[in-house]
């Protein structure tokens, strides 16, 4: 098979990406019980921030203070969006539904306001590294290699994170049962902004990788957060292993749909995917019940 | 004796009959036609979410699909308006029904989900396939029922009472 290694690359590439959306998206679910719908507008957003730190057309400050500062922005957005788009509707018996409204009116509002900023010019961030880099037969450059090696490590923090610390403890057992994490002591506000606040910064941190690869227009969280929500469904809701290895699978499907049936067809055949997941394997790879 | 209600529904629509009789003004009279049609469309989507229940966030789609539909079949295939209208009605018949089939299985968010998703998607089919739908900022235009160089009542009247009509039948029949 002549197609398998470009395939595999590019569904790396891919994958690792789709990884640090999906994580995050599957972190504010497992933990405050709503599917953040905002959560493709944070990754527009620190696109937007580092490329106004950054640039020469901006405050020119380099790409590592732009990229700084847009993690930064985004996880301070994180936790403003929790506090006016989810927090007062908290406790309420259909809160799933109302936080879907609410964050698709934050969404609508921070895209427009993206739009109003930095106007409809397409905008592109410089690489983290330049060059290229030759793996498995097939070149890909060198930003693609740091995005390859960064957001497994980022996973990797994060996942020790939650496992090894005590504020990590603290999220889990929000997540498992938040009455009694709020009996023991935790502060469950605090712990929801902070996991909001990773959240953001995850998508953040992914939208400042992509806006090297992808063009940066208002609208660019968009596909991602579809792809984010496929990969979050397929690892089953409520486990984030599931999510990290569904977002490899998921890169692959892509990639290998690209090239064997071409980029037009290939939203239509990830959104049949979708519906076959639903269909078949409704809680996903290691959804839990 | 009619009910009080009934008679007033009934008088609002004969203003909305006589509208386009009285009124000179394009600018009111698009405004007007305007508002019916998101009249309509709002009621078509509280048949979904208001009487069934079902949270559905693909609604626009099926709009969206209705109106490529008809701007194809007529300004690319060339056929009449009344051919694309009622083409219109059935892809976008048969796209909910697509949707509806994994639906019915589901419950809760996954059913925003899909219907999310499915309306994401046919953004992204209208974006990719330029060569049939045209620029997305000026996308193409269906033919007018009638030349507008010549201000026509009839058919105004027709973009008037239309759609409150048509909602409130399936309504009734619930």
């Amino acid at each position: 098979m002549a197609a398998a290694r470009p395939i595999l690359v590019s569904g790396i590439v891919l994958a690792s990406l789709y990884a640090l959306m999906a994580t995050g998206l599957a972190l504010v679910w497992n933990t405050l019980g709503i599917f953040n719908f905002a959560h493709g507008v944070f990754m527009t957003l620190g696109a937007y921030i580092a490329w106004q730190v950054a640039d020469a057309r901006g405050f020119d400050f380099g790409l590592s203070a732009g990229i700084a500062v847009a993690i930064a922005a985004l996880a301070g957005l994180g936790i403003l969006l929790n506090r006016v788009l989810i927090a007062p509707f908290l406790g309420r018996k259909d809160i799933v539904l109302v936080a879907v409204m609410t964050t698709l009116a934050g969404a609508f509002f921070l895209e427009n306001a993206a739009l109003l900023t930095w106007g409809p010019r397409i905008k592109q961030l410089d690489r983290i590294a330049s060059g290229n880099f030759r793996m498995l037969g097939t070149a890909i450059s060198m930003h693609e290699l740091v995005i390859i090696i960064l957001a497994p490590l980022v996973l990797i923090g994060l996942w020790a994170f939650l496992k090894w610390t005590r504020l990590g403890s603290a999220i889990r057992a929000v997540a498992q049962n938040r009455d009694t994490a709020l009996l023991l002591g935790i502060n469950v506000n605090a712990v929801y902004s902070l996991t909001f606040a990773i959240s953001a910064a995850l998508a953040g941190g992914a939208g400042v990788l992509l806006g090297a690869i992808r063009f940066i227009t208002p609208t660019m969280g968009a596909e991602p957060l579809l792809k984010a929500f496929i990969v979050v469904i397929l690892g089953g809701l409520g486990s984030l292993a599931g999510t990290i290895v569904s977002a490899y699978l998921i890169g692959f499907a892509e990639a290998a749909s690209t090239y064997f049936i071409g980029a037009y067809w290939t939203q239509a055949a990830m959104f049949g995917l979708f519906i076959v997941i639903l269909v078949v394997l409704p809680r996903g790879l290691m959804g839990r019940e | 004796m009619m009910k009080p209600v009934t008679l007033t529904w009934l008088v609002l629509l004969g203003c909305l009959v006589a509208l386009p009789l009285v009124n000179d003004n394009s600018y009111l009279r698009h405004i007007a036609i305007v508002a019916l049609l998101y009249a309509s469309l709002v009621s078509s989507w509280n048949l979904t979410l208001g009487f069934a229940g079902v949270f559905n966030f693909g609604h626009m789609a099926f709009f969206a699909i209705g109106a490529y539909t008809a701007a194809i079949l007529t300004k690319t295939a060339g056929l009449s308006p009344w051919t694309g209208f009622a083409a219109a009605i059935c892809t976008s018949v048969v796209a909910s029904i697509v949707v509806c089939l994994p639906v019915l299985r589901l419950k809760g968010i996954y059913v925003v989900l899909v219907t999310f998703a499915f309306g994401q998607l046919c953004y992204q089919v209208v974006l990719n396939q330029r060569d049939i739908t045209a620029e997305p900022s000026a996308s193409s235009r269906s033919r007018r029922w009638r030349s507008p160089a010549t201000p026509s009542p009839p058919t105004s009247t027709s973009a008037t009472t239309t759609p409150p009509c048509c909602c409130w039948s399936p309504r009734r029949s619930t």
